[in-house]
């Protein structure tokens, strides 16, 4: 998550169609919308589907790229909201289809580096049984700042609290973790 | 020290961890040098520990980019031209695939036809689930009839004519974390798994046998009597033997505990160290070749050694002697009982007076003498990663060097051990373990091909002579944590493992 692309943003009128556009809108605010719809669906297939209906939604609302970026994170937020409680609803009513008659290439199993593999399991033990030991809501907080790359501002606005309480809470949570580093 | 105790203040602490981030991306040159900055190897050890799931959330979110992309910046007329109304938007592909509930929803829009559109919904389900439960019957039928076929592996009926590299014989699973050792027999007629427990299994059938019923689940090493009757195995808390037919628990040697494991135990880094949350433990096994002793790796946590006990009665006979701070993780014995040869690594990681070269090193020591007499740079912890050839006193085993522009790449040296000279050097993207042919004419290893590293769960066979890249299996779909080849060299049995979900085994022909 580097520099803000306003300017690219506002300035972008071409036609929907435009990929450069598309891309840039997508990368811009998909991880924290993914991150908010995965959050409360915990199914990642059913996540991936209603994230990109809450893009197919904005691309096709008439005047949606003349909005300001701050409209169009507003009007985002605001569809994935609705779509994630549409969701709950017919969750209700409409079974999912059983997950052997889905296209397997499309979820294959994790791949890993060597790199990774490398690494001793036992040696994240200690890291990992000390985060199971932080309130629950320091561990969330590390999980959407390591695992899904978010910062504060995003984690605040998927949490529903200030960004002053995020970063309070990260800051105390890193400085707990650090002390199995400091007592060599 | 106000600079340091500031580094993770609530105002700047995005900007620290992304300062991090960024640190880390440059300094991946060293590969095992842990930096002595508590906040960089915070950081740098809770991005691997998450690694896993933000590599499947990034693999998420580029699945819908590209869906997204794929509808509407190849021209998707229809939507630009015809701006949809919320809720008649154009459906993904594998919406379209989830069943066809959707359609039919809009065709309906009364009451009734919703009614009619249910009905509709609950006959396709009930065919799909019949016709799931048909054809997953058939296929269990058909893999029960392959498994239980005794000729797939019948030496005498195998047919001798068409090429048998790869061709997979059947597939076990495991726990999630996959496969921390597997061997053969040494009569090629069951093989042995470390995988949530021990398990011992049918190589014909790959049907499980036997599960040994260990008192932890902390086991870490294999090793088979040359006569196939025992099998012992290393745990957290010592070497169980087992009678490798039955399963059940033949002898207990508990590792003795000295006042120097007590000692480390009151460092919280070190614990860090340790095996799992086990403490002390043995961490490799390795039969002697005549049967009478067994070599274990002990994990003292900061240090460790090498003791060989008289495989009759448990009694410690003599130590192979580790000085530093040096662990073992992977032993094996030369086949004339001559050498034992070890994977030690450093417990310090980050200690600036041990050069990068000595963190992860392969050892070898005269048994007769007690000496070491080979010291090299390489190893490291996956799997076995050094195997001698048989008949021989030529180890083979992983190496690393660093690359220009950062990174390590890997290759596979052979040493002779008994002159100290290096006999062979292959370039391979091997990382973890090595395994020999019985007739020491091809060298198997886990990784990837030199230069192609994307593809990393392979398993690649080399002629040993000539170096040439005789075979490459791709069945697995994550990386391969423990190999062996069958003592009669027809088969290769190969797990997942070192990594989450769900692991495999498989044995395949090879000659």
């Amino acid at each position: 998550m580097t520099d803000k692309e306003d300017t690219t943003l506002q300035e972008q009128t071409g036609p929907l169609t435009d990929k450069v556009y598309l891309t840039a809108i997508y990368q811009r605010y998909a991880p924290a919308l993914f991150a908010y719809l995965y959050r409360h669906i915990t199914s990642l297939e059913d996540s991936e589907d209603i994230l990109l209906e809450v893009f197919q939604a904005a691309l096709e609302r008439p005047g949606f790229m003349r909005l300001g970026p701050a409209e169009q994170e507003a009007w985002l937020w605001c569809v994935a909201r609705n779509k994630m409680a549409d969701h709950h609803r017919k969750r209700a009513r409409r079974q999912g289809i059983p997950l052997e008659l889905v296209p397997e290439e499309m979820y294959e199993p994790d791949r890993e580096t060597p790199e990774t593999a490398l690494l001793r399991r036992e040696k994240y033990e200690q890291l990992h049984a000390s985060i199971q030991r932080l309130p629950a809501i320091q561990q969330e907080i590390v999980r959407l700042r390591f695992a899904m790359g978010l910062r504060s501002t995003e984690i605040a606005t998927i949490l529903n609290k200030s960004e002053g309480a995020v970063r309070a809470a990260l800051a105390r949570a890193l400085k707990l973790l650090r002390k199995i580093y400091e007592n060599e | 020290m106000p600079e340091h105790n500031d580094f993770f203040s609530p105002h700047r602490v995005d900007e620290s961890v992304e300062q991090l981030f960024a640190r880390d991306q440059s300094m991946r040159a060293s590969r095992f040098q842990g930096s002595a900055d508590p906040n960089a190897r915070l950081v740098e050890d809770l991005q691997k520990l998450y690694s896993l799931e933000r590599k499947q959330y990034l693999r998420a979110l580029q699945r819908v980019e590209n869906r997204l992309v794929e509808q509407y910046a190849t021209g998707e007329k229809d939507a630009v031209a015809n701006p949809a109304a919320p809720g008649q938007q154009q459906r993904s592909p594998r919406k379209l695939q989830q069943g066809r509930l959707y359609h039919m929803e809009q065709r309906y829009p009364s009451k009734f036809g919703r009614r009619i559109s249910v009905l509709v919904a609950v006959l396709i389900m009930a065919l799909l689930v019949g016709s799931l439960v048909v054809v997953l019957n058939v296929t269990h039928q058909k893999s029960t009839v392959r498994q239980q076929n005794p000729t797939t592996l019948g030496s005498a009926q195998h047919p001798t004519s068409a090429p048998h590299f790869g061709k997979t014989l059947y597939v076990t699973p495991s726990n999630t974390y996959g496969f921390e050792a597997l061997a053969w027999s040494p009569d090629s007629q069951r093989v042995a798994a470390l995988a949530d427990g021990a398990q011992i299994w049918d190589a014909t059938t790959g049907k499980h046998l036997v599960k040994v019923q260990l008192s932890t689940q902390l086991a870490y090493a294999l090793a088979w009597s040359p006569n196939s009757q025992m099998l012992a195995i290393g745990t957290a808390q010592g070497v169980v033997i087992v009678n490798g037919s039955t399963g059940a628990i033949v002898h207990t040697y508990a590792v003795n505990s000295t006042a120097s494991a007590a000692n480390v135990t009151n460092s919280p880094y070190l614990a860090a160290l340790m095996p799992a949350s086990g403490g002390l433990g043995v961490r490799s096994i390795a039969w002697s070749p005549n049967g009478s002793q067994i070599a274990v790796a002990i994990s003292l946590g900061a240090s460790g050694s090498i003791e060989v006990l008289n495989a009759q009665n448990g009694a410690p006979a003599f130590t192979l002697p580790i000085t530093g701070n040096y662990v073992a993780d992977a032993l094996a014995w030369s086949s004339d009982g001559k050498y034992v040869a070890a994977n030690v690594f450093n417990t310090e990681p980050g200690n600036q007076t041990v050069p990068q070269a000595e963190e992860q090193m392969i050892w070898a020591w005269n048994v007769s003498t007690r000496q070491v007499v080979f010291k090299q740079s390489g190893g490291n912890g996956t799997g076995d990663p050094l195997a001698w050839q048989p008949g021989s006193d030529k180890l083979a085993f992983v190496t690393w060097t660093p690359k220009k522009g950062g990174g390590m790449t890997s290759a596979l040296a052979v040493w002779n051990v008994a002159t100290g000279k290096l006999d062979k050097q292959y370039q391979a993207g091997a990382f973890g373990p090595v395994a020999w042919s019985p007739d020491g004419k091809y060298l198997a290893y886990s990784g990837s091909l030199p230069g192609k590293q994307p593809e990393a769960n392979l398993v690649v066979i080399l002629d040993a002579q000539s170096g040439q890249t005789v075979y490459v299996y791709r069945q697995h779909k994550s990386i391969v944590g423990a190999l062996a080849w069958s003592p009669n060299g027809k088969y290769i049995v190969s797990g997942e493992g070192n990594t989450e979900g769900n692991m495999v085994a498989r044995v395949w022909t090879a000659e």
